[in-house]
């Protein structure tokens, strides 16, 4: 019996919204593999994050609950007058990006650098700077802090969404057709508004391991998955993982999905490093390392998270 | 006058970009060591809990950093004393009045002291401009009062607080860097309302024991790994780029005094001194440095960056 013919034994409260909107579901071993050129088995993509962190946050925008960042463990927001994590986010930008851009290009791997329209605004040529270097330029919303959330409107929301990809492509020159919004916020209306605007992929949702299409209003979006653990900042400052354990759990990640592709079908990768985080002097090596085994190893593509996308067809 | 935001304070330019900082000598990672000498009152002003566990006087959060002055400092120093490390001590400056035996042990070993307020349990949050013009000016009195007339140059924020004022108070009182920003590797100018010189000093939440060991729950092993692992890389990176840099390591005698800690501590203190390439220092001597030799084309040249002149 299809799974819409049965009979629900389950009744949803009125208010619950049971299901993400426009994502299939799909599993693993019941839909065709997904296959990469050149029979490799496994794609990485590399998404850099260079955010600014806004301390002064304009009346009625949306911030986060908890963040990552500044003195100690404490997530909370900080008291006005402290600028440990105002100053942290910001050596993304003065030290950190540009120290992960150097070890990828050293190491061959392609770049995506996700910008926002507060950084790009206020430091016109760090746009511009880091789209000299960068494979691909990705969309980050307005500010590290000031992000998309429910209580908006879809036309706030869209206005948000407009906005920032306009202040990012006329910063960079760049055309942009990939979203990451700042700590993954959304709402429901999200991948219709991104697809709506002209967006091709976005790369919030940990969701899977190849890249997915997206059904109903965001019909033809692709989510380009950068799975939580294999991201910087979950795994070193909300998990609390040691560098030397990060980089081993990156290793058997690698291992693993290599090892799982013979099974069911070509895995991707979305590794998401913060200029705050990894680009940091003691966390570098990580990605220096890291990164040059993958260069290495015969069965793995090294793409921009845009050619994923891309390869999604 | 409309207060100057924390984010304008920032004068941005990448560091791949800028002129080339250089230390004396050639050497090209400057490390100051920070031992944080913290008082903490009995009963804070207000009389609330240091930290939400039990009710105002918490004897167990007193007494733990009571026992890193009477015991964890002095086992610090015979590590510091047989590395011979320089030393900034961030300092609660109630003790210059009211324990003149670390006084005197820190200023016979000649040490800087940077202000950390006069207790941990007093932040400067929401002081009035009038209240923090005399924190700053007891301030200076009682370093020079007790602390061979030496005027202080550095401030880290008691509990790492400040008000849109603190900047330029500071230089008003004659203060030159502020710690409490870690945005950089190098020093790098901060904007004030009177124009004057004031530097960031690249103080650190990562090297540091408190989050790393006492917040985090990592090891004094992961301690000394961290340390290794963040000034191998700066010494690399000079090397490939030409910029000198800077880190700090951060202690407080009630972590890293612990008996337990201290073998990790002499570890650290030992890398410290295996690389001559290393300049091992305190604060107010890189602050001078920089602002002697680099601020001025440093700030020359992020105002260009940003299209924008002098």
């Amino acid at each position: 019996m299809e799974r819409s013919d049965r009979v629900k034994i389950i009744h949803n409260p009125a208010d619950a919204t049971v299901f993400a909107p426009d994502l299939d579901l799909a599993y693993d071993g019941h839909r065709e593999p997904w296959q990469l050129p050149n029979g490799k088995k496994l794609a990485v993509s590399l998404l850099l994050h260079a955010p600014r962190y806004q301390d002064d946050v304009p009346s009625g925008a949306i911030k986060p609950l908890a963040m990552q960042g500044g003195v100690g463990r404490d997530t909370s927001e900080p008291r006005h007058g402290q600028v440990a994590r105002l100053s942290q986010w910001d050596f993304g930008l003065t030290v950190g990006i540009w120290r992960l851009l150097d070890i990828a290009r050293d190491a061959g791997m392609p770049t995506a650098v996700a910008l926002d329209a507060e950084g790009v605004e206020a430091m016109p040529r760090l746009a511009a700077d880091i789209a000299d270097r960068a494979d691909e330029i990705v969309v980050r919303g307005r500010a590290a802090n000031i992000i998309i959330g429910t209580g908006m409107s879809a036309e706030e929301e869209r206005e948000y969404i407009v906005r920032a990809r306009h202040a990012v492509e006329s910063a960079s020159g760049r055309a942009c057709v990939g979203w990451f919004g700042p700590e993954r916020g959304q709402t429901a209306a999200t991948p219709a508004l991104l697809r709506e605007t002209g967006f091709r992929w976005f790369g919030d949702w940990p969701v899977d391991e190849r890249p997915v299409i997206l059904d109903g209003a965001a019909s033809g979006l692709v989510a380009v998955s950068h799975q939580l653990e294999a991201e910087d900042m979950f795994s070193l400052y909300t998990r609390g993982l040691s560098f030397l354990e990060y980089e081993r759990l990156l290793d058997d990640t690698v291992a693993q999905l290599l090892a799982d592709a013979e099974l069911v079908g070509a895995r991707h990768l979305g590794l998401s490093w913060f200029g705050w985080v990894l680009g940091q002097a003691a966390f570098a090596g990580v990605a220096e390392r890291f990164l040059r085994r993958l260069a290495a190893h015969p069965d793995i593509l090294l793409a921009t998270p845009g050619d994923i996308a891309l390869l999604s067809r | 006058m409309t207060p100057i935001t924390n984010n304008d304070r920032l004068v941005f330019e990448p560091i791949t970009s800028r002129p080339r900082v250089t230390w004396p000598g050639g050497r090209t990672v400057a490390v100051w060591h920070a031992p944080n000498v913290e008082h903490y009152d009995f009963v804070p002003p207000g009389g609330g809990s240091p930290q939400g566990r039990v009710s105002s006087p918490d004897v167990q959060h007193y007494m733990h950093r009571a026992a890193g002055n009477r015991t964890g400092f002095w086992r610090m120093l015979r590590a510091v004393d047989r590395f011979e490390i320089p030393s900034t001590v961030s300092l609660s400056l109630a003790v210059l009045e009211e324990m003149p035996e670390i006084r005197d042990a820190m200023l016979e070993r000649d040490w800087e002291v940077m202000s950390h307020g006069i207790s941990n349990l007093r932040p400067l949050y929401g002081l009035s401009e009038e209240d923090e013009d005399e924190f700053f000016a007891v301030s200076q009195r009682l370093a020079r009062t007790y602390y061979d007339d030496r005027p202080i140059k550095g401030l880290l924020g008691p509990k790492i607080s400040g008000t849109d004022n603190t900047c330029d108070l500071m230089v008003e009182h004659g203060m030159s860097y502020h710690a409490d920003w870690i945005h950089d590797e190098q020093p790098r100018p901060l904007r004030t309302r009177s124009g004057g010189r004031l530097v960031s000093m690249p103080y650190s939440y990562m090297l540091n024991d408190v989050p790393l060991l006492h917040a985090k729950h990592y090891s004094g092993e992961y301690f000394v790994a961290m340390v290794k692992a963040q000034i191998d890389r700066l010494l690399t990176d000079a090397e490939r780029d030409g910029q000198a840099r800077v880190a700090c390591v951060a202690t407080h005698p009630f972590v890293m005094g612990q008996p337990g800690m201290q073998l990790h501590l002499e570890a650290v203190f030992e890398y410290l001194r295996s690389d001559d390439r290393i300049w091992v220092t305190r604060a107010g001597d890189i602050a001078d440095h920089y602002l002697d030799h680099h601020y001025d084309t440093q700030l020359d040249s992020a105002l260009a960056w940003n299209g924008a002149t002098a």
